[in-house]
């Protein structure tokens, strides 16, 4: 079956997952965070290594257990708690569908990515791209340098050669977890695949990946130890398709360090 | 029997609701990114939980055990009906964490930075699948009388839920010296796990000069936002959190985070199928 009744979400919660990271460092107002590689609960992940075509991600160690794909039964989020103990913000749930690794972060040359295909977890079930976005996350912290970056990319209907550039500025020394969003060419609702990755500048040193990632939740986290909260009547259920890599991401609206904590349940039927 | 819908949920709730009441007393202040445990607080209903007295290796639990929040009778399978939620400390929003207390532990020496052994004993057949492997089973360190000065960092050797050993676990945040009775440590997991099977030590950077603290193995059964400020209240019930069932042999205990003092008041509604 599917659930298609709010009589079957309601009996087909599953244990509730919980998260809660370390301090997450010096964060930057205005720059999302992700907890990803960050200790706490669960354990953190290890940074990718499957090189620039990236891999499709079906399970993240780091992520949010997720229910186990049953033959024809869907899994919909029942609800989304959390809260910061240091700055105020908005608190996302994502998606992770795809990331990669082996970018030179001193090079100022295009760098072929040529992705391979992401899941069918776009904002429709399907690999079209629709609400897929793309982010460049830290996993080693990293140097002086502040260059713009750039993607090519094919959009949500197939188009080739889109342009986005990062909606952040990117800022010396980015911390473990920074994560910097792309922003879309105009008329663009989404990613369906990256050709190249460019610097304007060498970022020095560190670490970063590409990630493919959609957004399915947001808090707006009003005041630090607040929880907030989306439940079963007021977050509408969004369907997560099978496999999904879930993971919060944080965009802080002050610099400081902050511990996030939270829960998610998942109905399952 | 087992739930199968909504009419069941209404036709079996039990009419009243169990009273947890630590309004009188205060949890400690946290601090950021600490919980607070209500097990040791005399005042209120129900008493103060009992002192952990098993040695190292710790004991099993299970219902019902003196503190733990009141349950029904066992006679069917159990589920949340509603929660409701206070906080009487104006302005300290909380998150309630309802846990199953699994095991809990004594003798620790926390003035020693030797490798404590542990060795815990088997956890009871209450993680995320009803089994012994420790999915989503957690560690936490409970102060049941207050230390001395020291912070130390607190390190454990576990063997996770797919039965790999010899993995690390430390506090997810630093201790803090005078740590008052009921503050409540979470202790982060290694890349990859998601629980805890079982603990074979524990470790100090440095002492904690005084005071009594135990090893408690939890799994979080429900999480309560709560917003109030003065006498606000929350209510969760099934239609916002879903049917979530409760073991018969859970000992539920609730952990606070929250940014200021507390003094808890929650009122449990079960229903059985």
């Amino acid at each position: 079956m599917t659930i298609t009744t709010v009589e079957q979400a309601i009996l087909g919660v599953k244990p509730v997952e919980y998260f809660h990271n370390s301090q997450s460092g010096g964060l930057s107002s205005g720059r999302p965070f992700c907890p990803i590689f960050t200790g706490g609960i669960p354990g953190p992940a290890v940074a990718p290594t499957p090189g620039l075509s990236g891999a499709v991600l079906t399970s993240l160690s780091g992520g949010l257990p997720f229910p186990a794909t049953v033959s024809g039964e869907t899994i919909h989020l029942a609800n989304f708690i959390g809260t910061s103990t240091g700055a105020t913000g908005t608190l996302m749930l994502v998606d992770f569908l795809w990331w990669n690794s082996d970018i030179d972060i001193t090079s100022t040359s295009a760098q072929t990515i040529n992705s391979v295909t992401f899941p069918p977890r776009d904002k429709n079930g399907a690999t079209d791209g629709a609400g897929v976005q793309i982010g460049l996350i830290v996993s080693t912290g990293t140097g002086s340098g502040t260059p713009t970056i750039t993607l090519d990319y094919t959009n949500q209907s197939g188009v080739t050669g889109r342009t986005a550039t990062n909606l952040q500025n990117i800022l010396s020394f980015s911390i473990l977890g920074t994560f910097y969003q792309f922003g879309l060419q105009a008329g663009d609702t989404g990613v369906r695949s990256i050709q190249a990755y460019q610097q304007s500048a060498t970022c020095t040193s560190g670490t970063v990946h590409l990630v493919a990632y959609r957004v399915i939740a947001t808090l707006d986290i009003l005041s630090i130890y607040q929880p907030e909260q989306l439940n079963m009547l007021t977050g509408g259920l969004p369907r997560l398709y099978n496999g999904s890599c879930l993971t919060p991401l944080f965009i802080p609206s002050s610099s400081i360090s902050s511990i996030l904590y939270g829960s998610c349940t998942f109905t399952q039927g | 029997m087992t739930i199968t819908t909504l009419q069941q949920i209404e036709d079996g709730e039990l009419g009243y609701p169990f009273l947890y009441d630590k309004s009188y007393g205060g949890l400690p202040a946290p601090q950021t990114g600490r919980g607070s445990s209500s097990w040791y607080m005399s005042v209120g209903n129900p008493g103060a939980g009992d002192v952990p007295s098993s040695g190292l290796a710790g004991n099993a639990l299970t219902a019902s055990l003196t503190g733990q929040i009141p349950k029904p009778p066992v006679n069917a399978q159990t589920y949340f009906h509603s929660f409701t939620c206070r906080n009487y400390i104006s302005g300290a929003y909380n998150l309630t964490i309802i846990c199953d207390r699994l095991w809990h532990n004594s003798d620790i020496t926390v003035t020693s930075t030797a490798v404590q052994t542990i060795n815990s004993v088997a956890f009871p057949a209450r993680d995320k699948n009803n089994s012994s492997n420790g999915n989503g089973i957690f560690i936490g360190l409970e102060v049941s009388s207050n230390t001395g000065s020291g912070t130390p960092t607190l390190t454990l050797s576990y063997t996770n839920q797919a039965g790999v050993t010899g993995r690390t676990a430390t506090g997810i945040a630093n201790s803090f010296s005078n740590s008052v009775q009921g503050v409540f440590y979470f202790f982060d997991l290694q890349a990859g796990d998601t629980g805890v099977r079982s603990i074979q030590s524990y470790q100090q950077s440095s002492s904690w000069t005084t005071g009594t603290v135990h090893l408690v193995a939890y799994r979080i059964i429900a999480t309560l936002p709560n917003k109030g400020v003065g006498v606000g209240g929350a209510i969760h019930d099934y239609n916002s959190m879903g049917l979530l069932p409760v073991h018969d042999d859970a000992v539920l205990f609730p952990i606070n985070i929250a940014a200021g003092n507390g003094k808890q008041l929650i009122n449990v509604r079960y229903t059985q199928g």
